[in-house]
């Protein structure tokens, strides 16, 4: 104890010495901090104007135009808005499906809660937000958001073997300040960005310099126009694309495919969350057979993959629906050959609804915790 | 370490903290240990080759002034080794490659794949700062430096190490030997230079940079032309904005350590001539190439004629400090035609001289010192041109220049800013104060510094993240 006395009356000591050292070259004496008095009193005057005027805009007149938090993937940010608005009416969001863009399409959450209303006769609450192009890492963040923000009781994160290919990096969305912020990371931005309605509208149209800042805003806008108040894509198209100009891309981008495991433990991390109350299942997106053959290794890679996801799962009480070889879906019912239309995914949200009241007492439990 | 970026921030941080601390002897020590931390974050290869550049030069001048008698062999054996240093590192690809393409052309076939070193970031800058102490000591403008480390900081000194400004032994080492004091104006000035550096490299020069295509400076034919024109005069002010900022920045760091480094640019956009121009743009550079290759060539032109103005000093001074200013910026033939249309820009400036004194730009009347103004304008950003694109396509660009083709036009926010950066250098040419701010009545400058704070903060929003461009020289 006395060493710790002693210790602490030396370092107190030291630094009394260092303060006291006058610096022969830093002479600034009585500097005027008015400047930068008023120079904040004037940012926080403009910030508060423009945050009046903003929100007075929004609430009195019909701009309708979906906010941004700033992430690169409007789709993104468009879904958690209509996610936010969902959950201000309604007060609360039952089930989320979660994963890329094979979920963005081939999940109606409608037609979900329209399933299990007819199955068991109890109204829930469904969400889409299946993002284009995110991995399992990304959904790893959006996931522990979606737990701590809007608290649902069903995470259903669609996957394939994309979300899994060690080519390709994460999309970074987990570095966006406001992600960050809801992580519990507080910084100033991310505060922003949750709290100042201005700012989020100032983020839509951030990228003003850019060269194709045209065509990205026409892009949100159309996106804003198409996706449904429950997230999703509901579109009946088939890509318009020279059929063996697509295949050589798809070929050439899954090239040098391999299995990253870093990927498959974002899963484990998801099915983590478990623990503070959310349910999650995973289920495999369907892809044409003919699409595995753009594997390197073919039937090998999705084996791989069905095996690994399946040795995650089984340390959690939960359940991984595959569909590789049990889904049947109509020749009209895809995008492309890895994403389903609303045709195809009026099918398969159907399959998946029977599977889930069916097969696991996971609605069940859904509707019991309401 | 980009000087934009957070890292460096706190390593100037650190560094000045320590720095205020220690005596005077100890501060040189220290700004030479943070200089090479700071040059090493880099690569720690080129701090090899800068140590070594300090050790040869520092040990020339002692025997370029060895004894009574200057050596000139000596200074001549200098001269060239540092030019030697960099034409390897800066130009012996272009050499190979143009070799390999004159061989291909004449049938002669080649195994060579040509040839990439990389350059030391800052070499071309720190090299022409070692000739001109060389000279000067040759000339008796200044002793040979006594003290390796003193030497070793004047080369070395972080803030004007990677893109200048390039500074001379003969006026920056009595800033390093004396004792410096950082005094409320010093600390408000570096402050001041500070936001605006950031302001012209974030606000106007990032903004304008991310507002052209990259297919305008590859397929220019495939544009019409009033939005070619505006891509022209943004590049113009986004480069000028860039190095300007990159300067400011650096000019208001060094100020925190208390010493003051040169202006090296005044507003050049407003210059009303070619001798303006180049008193004004990069005024270091400019004032070096005067000195050790302008002024040396007409003196010796003048020499062989009675006339100090004739045709062979009106021509032949300007053309080769401009060719060597372009190849001091690239080993390129498009970089070469850029100092070349410079040269021939002062040639036909000073052939009125030949039968008239010239008449200084102050004492024109107001609209011919606008219409002078406008023209500098004109000339120098068409002269940007091959600064910017290969020769090829240089050529592409200045016929879609003045063929026109329809008269759409769309670039209203390259206007806008550029509109502001013009604005902010009307303010500083028309004050001939670089710190008029500073004299505004409190309530402006706080507005000032809150709008410049809320645009930084909104601009970088975005995502652009380009690097400085001068650090490519």
């Amino acid at each position: 104890m006395s060493a710790i006395l002693l210790g602490k009356c030396y370092l107190m000591t030291g630094i009394r010495r260092i303060i006291s050292i006058k610096s022969s070259t830093f002479r600034v004496i009585k500097l005027s901090i008015w400047i930068p008095i008023l120079a904040i009193l004037f940012v926080l005057v403009i910030c508060g104007l423009a945050e009046a005027t903003i929100r007075w805009v929004v609430v009195n007149t019909n701009y309708h135009e979906s906010p941004s938090k700033g992430f690169d993937r409007y789709i993104l940010e468009l879904k958690l808005n209509r996610l936010d608005n969902l959950v201000e009416d309604l007060g609360h969001v039952d089930v989320i499906f979660l994963g890329s863009s094979m979920v963005h399409r081939g999940l109606d959450p409608k037609l979900f809660q329209r399933e299990i209303y007819t199955a068991t006769n109890h109204t829930i609450t469904a969400f889409n937000l299946g993002i284009p192009g995110i991995k399992s890492k990304d959904a790893a963040s959006i996931a522990r958001v979606l737990v701590q923000k809007y608290k649902p009781k069903l995470i259903i994160y669609g996957i394939s073997v994309r979300d899994f290919d060690g080519q390709y990096e994460a999309t970074g969305i987990s570095d966006n300040p406001w992600m960050r912020y809801e992580l519990g990371y507080f910084n100033l931005d991310g505060w922003l960005r949750d709290k100042s309605l201005a700012y989020q509208y100032y983020l839509v149209y951030r990228n003003w310099m850019k060269v194709d800042f045209d065509a990205q805003i026409r892009q949100r806008q159309y996106y804003d126009r198409v996706i449904t108040a429950k997230g999703f894509l509901n579109k009946d198209d088939v890509l318009q694309e020279d059929p063996q100009a697509w295949k050589e891309s798809a070929i050439k981008s899954y090239e040098n495919y391999f299995l990253d495991l870093s990927y498959v433990n974002a899963v484990e991390a998801i099915l983590q969350l478990q623990e503070q109350g959310t349910k999650i299942v995973i289920v495999e997106m369907p892809v044409q057979n003919v699409f595995v053959q753009y594997y390197p290794h073919q039937w090998k890679d999705q084996e791989q993959f069905i095996q690994a996801i399946q040795t995650v799962v089984s340390s959690f009480d939960t359940q991984f629906l595959p569909t590789t070889g049990i889904v049947t879906l109509p020749e009209n019912g895809w995008y492309t050959k890895n994403h389903l239309n609303s045709i195809g995914a009026n099918v398969f949200t159907h399959w998946l609804a029977y599977q889930l009241v069916t097969s696991t007492t996971i609605v069940q439990a859904l509707i019991a915790g309401k | 370490m980009q000087i934009t970026s957070l890292t460096f921030v706190g390593f100037v941080v650190i560094a000045l903290v320590i720095y205020y601390l220690l005596p005077h002897r100890g501060q040189n020590y220290w700004l030479l240990l943070v200089s090479y931390i700071f040059y090493i974050s880099w690569s720690w290869q080129f701090a090899l080759v800068l140590i070594f550049m300090t050790l040869i030069n520092f040990i020339l001048a002692y025997k370029i002034k060895g004894g009574e008698k200057v050596s000139k062999g000596i200074l001549w054996t200098g001269i060239l080794l540092n030019i030697l240093i960099l034409a390897f590192f800066k130009y012996s690809g272009f050499f190979v490659n143009s070799f390999i393409l004159l061989s291909t052309r004449l049938g002669v076939s080649t195994q060579a794949g040509g040839i990439h070193i990389l350059l030391p970031v800052g070499l071309s800058f720190y090299i022409l700062g070692s000739i001109s102490y060389l000279i000067d000591v040759s000339r008796g403008q200044v002793q040979p430096v006594s003290d390796l480390t003193d030497y070793a900081l004047y080369m070395a000194y972080f803030p004007k190490l990677l893109s200048g400004p390039i500074e001379r032994v003969r006026t920056f080492m009595p800033k390093l030997l004396q004792p410096r004091l950082v005094d409320n104006k010093m600390f408000t000035n570096s402050l001041i230079l500070i936001v605006i550096g950031v302001v012209r490299k974030v606000v106007i020069a990032d903004t304008l940079a991310a507002m052209i295509p990259s297919e305008a400076f590859q397929t220019p034919q495939a544009f019409n032309t009033l939005n070619v024109w505006a891509w022209l005069i943004a590049y113009a002010f986004s480069l000028y904005n860039d190095f300007a900022g990159y300067i400011d920045i650096i000019r208001g760091v060094s100020g925190l350590f208390g010493i003051e480094l040169s202006v090296n640019f005044r507003t050049p956009y407003f210059s009303r001539n070619f001798t303006e121009f180049w008193n004004r743009w990069h005024i270091t550079l400019s004032h070096w190439l005067r000195d050790y290759i302008y002024y040396p060539i007409t003196r010796a032109l003048m020499k062989r004629s009675k006339k100090q103005y004739n045709f062979m000093t009106i021509v032949i001074p300007p053309i080769v400090t401009m060719l060597a200013s372009g190849l001091w910026h690239q080993a390129s033939w498009n970089l070469l035609l850029w100092g070349g249309l410079h040269g021939f820009y002062q040639v036909v400036e000073r052939i009125p001289s030949l039968w008239r004194p010239i008449i200084s730009p102050d004492k024109l009347p107001r609209w011919r010192q606008i219409l002078s103004g406008l023209v500098v304008f004109f000339l120098a950003i068409l002269a940007w041109v091959p600064f910017r694109m290969g020769l090829s396509v240089s050529l592409k660009f200045w016929e879609r220049l003045f063929v026109f083709t329809n008269f759409r036009f769309r670039e209203w926010r390259i206007i806008i800013i550029s509109l502001l950066a013009i604005g902010l250098d009307a303010i500083l040419y028309f004050s001939r104060d670089e710190f008029v701010f500073l004299r505004w009545p409190r309530p402006m400058r706080a507005a000032l510094l809150a709008m410049a704070v809320i645009i930084i903060f909104l601009v970088t929003r975005a995502d652009t993240g380009l690097g400085f461009i001068y650090q490519g020289f």
